[in-house]
């Protein structure tokens, strides 16, 4: 057996015995504090609440210094030791659980649901041994793991900005990269799959309709974007299960809504918040309704304002080891946010605030608010290159949702029924709108909305159904199956990409160059740099992928340690002197660093005139004596100047003359900071300050660009030294006079 | 009344046709352009 398959035999082993044994210590909390809610939403909670613990266990032993392989295998094996011993008793019950469920589910269309989900979990529980994980794991999720098993413990890593975010999930990961390898991080995420479909079908329940919570998982994971997060390495699933598990325990109908419940709703928004900062987005929405079902369910107000006080301090306090951590760092505990009201000392250098993170296209306006929506499902795709990214099902069936929700109750059964409706559109509208203003329209900073929606949804449907069966036979299976079987086809598709991954280490290496055609220079600098004396900058953040100790050099996202890109290149380069480094790598695959490439050239070919033309065979020949002609395409020019409204005058000249003028250079660079890197890394290169060691590229012929290049660094003998300036390319263009006779400004 | 209740039906069914035949559309078209590209 291969070393690669080998690894994956005891990540599985792993993973079972980690779930089983937190499932089982999560249960005995559970139990205690819950001891007759609704079965199926206890063993959610279990897994929810069992591997947070376990997520602060890790980090208990991070600050003990004992990120090790061994430990962290003891750790990933003993604590099933002493609860196996239930796993016997477990298995009975499992009958006991089943025999209710097929009660509940008795049609044949039911079971080929569940059915179906049941394949779409051990698809993702497969498709977790992806060596090419999303974007976002390899720039931080699995990277800030990777360095701390590289240091041996939770040390402060400042080459990663992102690693001052709490970081329960990275605990997870680093338990799971360390003792299991890729597969067991990403299985780790895969397994609560289990807690949100038994979430969801124990929402459905407290609203009289188990059959609700079936179909509301269908339609919450009938999107690319939910469907592809278990096994992406990224921390959403953690924090929305926790959402989820939170406003399901407050609708619970098994028990009355005490103060044992106020308290596990606490914790779970507590949980969600030890992932992601989103948990205290969703808090501020989830508090509102909390007050709202607190007070009517116990006839008491007051006991839903102190319900309410008591869910905040909750949710502050269960992640409060991960604010501590960056308060100790950054002066800040909510670091990034909030940045003003705090002294930040060992903050990233970028521009990390509430506002630009919030950054958007669109207007804040009561119109724009409710084009969102529609925004969202229509226009936009998150993470990887999906073509679409949420369900259409959560707008199509928002008219009827709101329709019917707005019936009088005639029975006590209706009456609960239609309150979970009404409250969870009313947190859909709220988490909505916090979401609207606070961050930007990225569809997966809104999970707790498309949870809300889905169970509505699905109530939506039943509605339409028992009201007229000839439109719900067509309806149903549209609704709940259409963008679900792509979902599935595409994980179909993953699973036949990663199978060979299982086995093979080129299969693996394949896999991620598909992915990342740059990683090509990450996988030279792994195979030709020596780990233990070097250090590397890159502008490339995926630095997962290095097996060297590396700072993160993206403009706007630096690393605290280095000097942002607009500051004096003199003193960059004493700066990285001063660090170590010993090799750059530039990764021009990145749009804004590419296009901080072609501002520099744009902005350096006017000189000291006011407004000159360019076409594209004078540009190209700018941009080759510049020195960044491998950067960008003709077509990319084009485009570039395409984005800067450039006045063009198509006189059949070479495709157009653009007329370039001063106020089009100063709207180029306020595009962001990525041109001053370009003019550093230009002067470094011309002084042989950095040499080229290894390039790639992609495309063919006239689209081919280089993608990713890595230098090593010579610093020059005495602090004495001037940078040389960058060619003259004034030549290059024709002047304003000069231009198209009958146009004139 | 009875009428009144199917005319509604109709709208609200009418409306998810809509949205489901646009993002059927919006769906095709990235696809093939994604693909192509």
């Amino acid at each position: 057996m291969s070393r690669t398959a080998e690894g994956n035999v005891l990540g599985f082993l792993y993973l079972i015995t980690v779930t089983f044994s937190w499932y089982q210590i999560g249960r005995q909390i559970v139990s205690r504090v819950l001891p007759s809610i609704d079965p199926d939403l206890r063993d959610a909670l279990s897994i929810a609440v069992g591997f947070t613990l376990l997520g602060y266990i890790v980090m208990i032993m991070g600050a003990f210094g004992l990120f090790s392989k061994i430990y962290l295998i003891i750790l990933a094996t003993v604590p099933f030791v002493f609860t196996v011993s239930e796993l016997p008793r477990q298995l009975r019950k499992l009958h006991e659980r089943t025999s209710r469920w097929s009660q509940e589910f008795i049609t044949t269309p039911d079971l080929l649901l569940i059915l179906v989900l049941v394949a779409l979990f051990l698809l993702d529980i497969f498709n977790s041994g992806n060596s090419a994980v999303a974007w976002d794991a390899a720039v931080h999720h699995y990277a800030f793991p990777k360095a701390l098993l590289r240091a041996g413990g939770l040390i402060d890593v400042p080459e990663i900005p992102f690693s001052y975010y709490p970081g329960q999930g990275e605990m997870l990961y680093t338990l799971g990269l360390g003792a299991g390898g890729v597969f067991l991080a990403g299985a780790l995420s895969a397994v609560w799959f289990i807690p949100i479909i038994l979430g969801f079908i124990a929402i459905g329940r407290s609203m009289g309709h188990p059959r609700v919570g079936l179909w509301s998982v269908l339609i919450f994971l009938g999107a690319p974007l939910l469907s592809d997060v278990p096994y992406s390495g990224l921390i959403d699933i953690q924090y929305f299960t926790c959402c989820l598990l939170a406003i399901a325990v407050i609708l619970d109908t098994n028990d009355d809504l005490d103060w044992r419940k106020i308290i596990a709703a606490g914790i779970l928004t507590g949980c969600a918040a030890s992932y992601k900062h989103l948990g205290l987005l969703f808090l501020a929405a989830f508090v509102p309704i909390l007050v709202w079902r607190v007070s009517s369910e116990n006839k008491s107000i007051g006991m839903g304002l102190v319900g309410a006080i008591a869910v905040i301090v909750l949710t502050l306090l269960v992640p409060l080891p991960w604010y501590i951590r960056s308060f100790e760092a950054t002066g800040n505990p909510v670091y990034p946010f909030l940045g003003s009201l705090f002294v930040q000392t060992n903050a990233a250098t970028g521009s990390f605030s509430l506002e630009s993170f919030a950054r958007t296209d669109y207007p804040r306006t009561i119109l724009g608010f409710f084009l969102y929506l529609w925004r969202l499902t229509m226009n936009y795709w998150d993470l990887r290159p999906w073509y679409w990214a949420i369900s259409p099902a959560w707008l199509a069936l928002l008219p009827a949702s709101i329709w019917y929700a707005s019936y009088r109750a005639k029975t006590v059964d209706e009456t609960q029924e239609l309150g979970v409706v009404r409250l969870l559109l009313i947190l859909a509208f709220l988490a909505t709108l916090i979401n609207f203003f606070l961050a930007p329209a990225y569809p997966r900073y809104i999970y707790p909305t498309w949870i809300c929606l889905s169970i509505t949804s699905a109530w939506a449907l039943m509605k339409i159904r028992t009201e007229s069966k000839a439109i719900g036979k067509i309806l149903v299976p549209i609704v709940l199956l259409f963008p679900f079987t792509i979902v599935m086809a595409q994980n179909v598709k993953t699973a036949t990409e990663v199978w060979p991954q299982y086995w093979d280490n080129q299969a693996r290496e394949d896999a991620i160059l598909t992915e990342y055609p740059s990683y090509d220079v990450l996988r030279w600098a792994n195979l030709t740099i020596d780990p233990e004396s070097s250090l590397i900058l890159s502008t490339d953040p995926k630095i997962y992928y290095l097996e060297s100790p590396a700072i993160i050099a993206t403009p706007d996202k630096e690393s605290s340690l280095i000097l942002s890109w607009d500051s004096d290149p003199e003193d960059i380069l004493e700066n990285w002197r001063d660090l170590g480094v010993t090799h750059f790598i530039l990764d021009t695959s990145l749009i804004s660093v590419k296009h901080g490439f072609g501002i520099a050239l744009f902005t350096s070919i006017p000189g000291d005139r006011d407004a000159v033309w360019l076409d594209i065979v004078t540009t190209r020949q700018a941009a080759d004596k510049f020195g960044v002609g491998e950067f960008l395409t003709d077509e990319e020019f084009l485009y570039m100047g395409k984005l800067g409204g450039l006045t063009i005058i198509d006189d059949g000249v070479r495709g157009g003359r653009h007329l370039f003028t001063r106020e089009n250079a100063d709207e180029f660079k306020q595009w962001s900071r990525d041109w001053m890197m370009a003019e550093t890394i230009l002067k470094f290169e011309r002084a042989g300050i950095i040499k080229l060691e290894y390039k790639t590229y992609s495309g063919e012929g006239n689209n081919r660009t280089a993608i990713s290049s890595i230098y090593s660094v010579h610093y020059p003998a005495t602090i004495e030294f001037s940078l040389p300036d960058l060619p003259d390319v004034t030549m290059y263009s024709t002047p304003y006079e000069e231009g198209p006779v009958d146009f004139h400004l | 009344m009875l009428q009144l209740r199917g005319m509604r039906i109709i709208l609200l069914a009418f409306w998810i046709a809509i949205i489901y035949i646009i993002f059927t559309v919006n769906f095709i078209g990235n696809f093939v352009s994604h693909s192509g590209g």
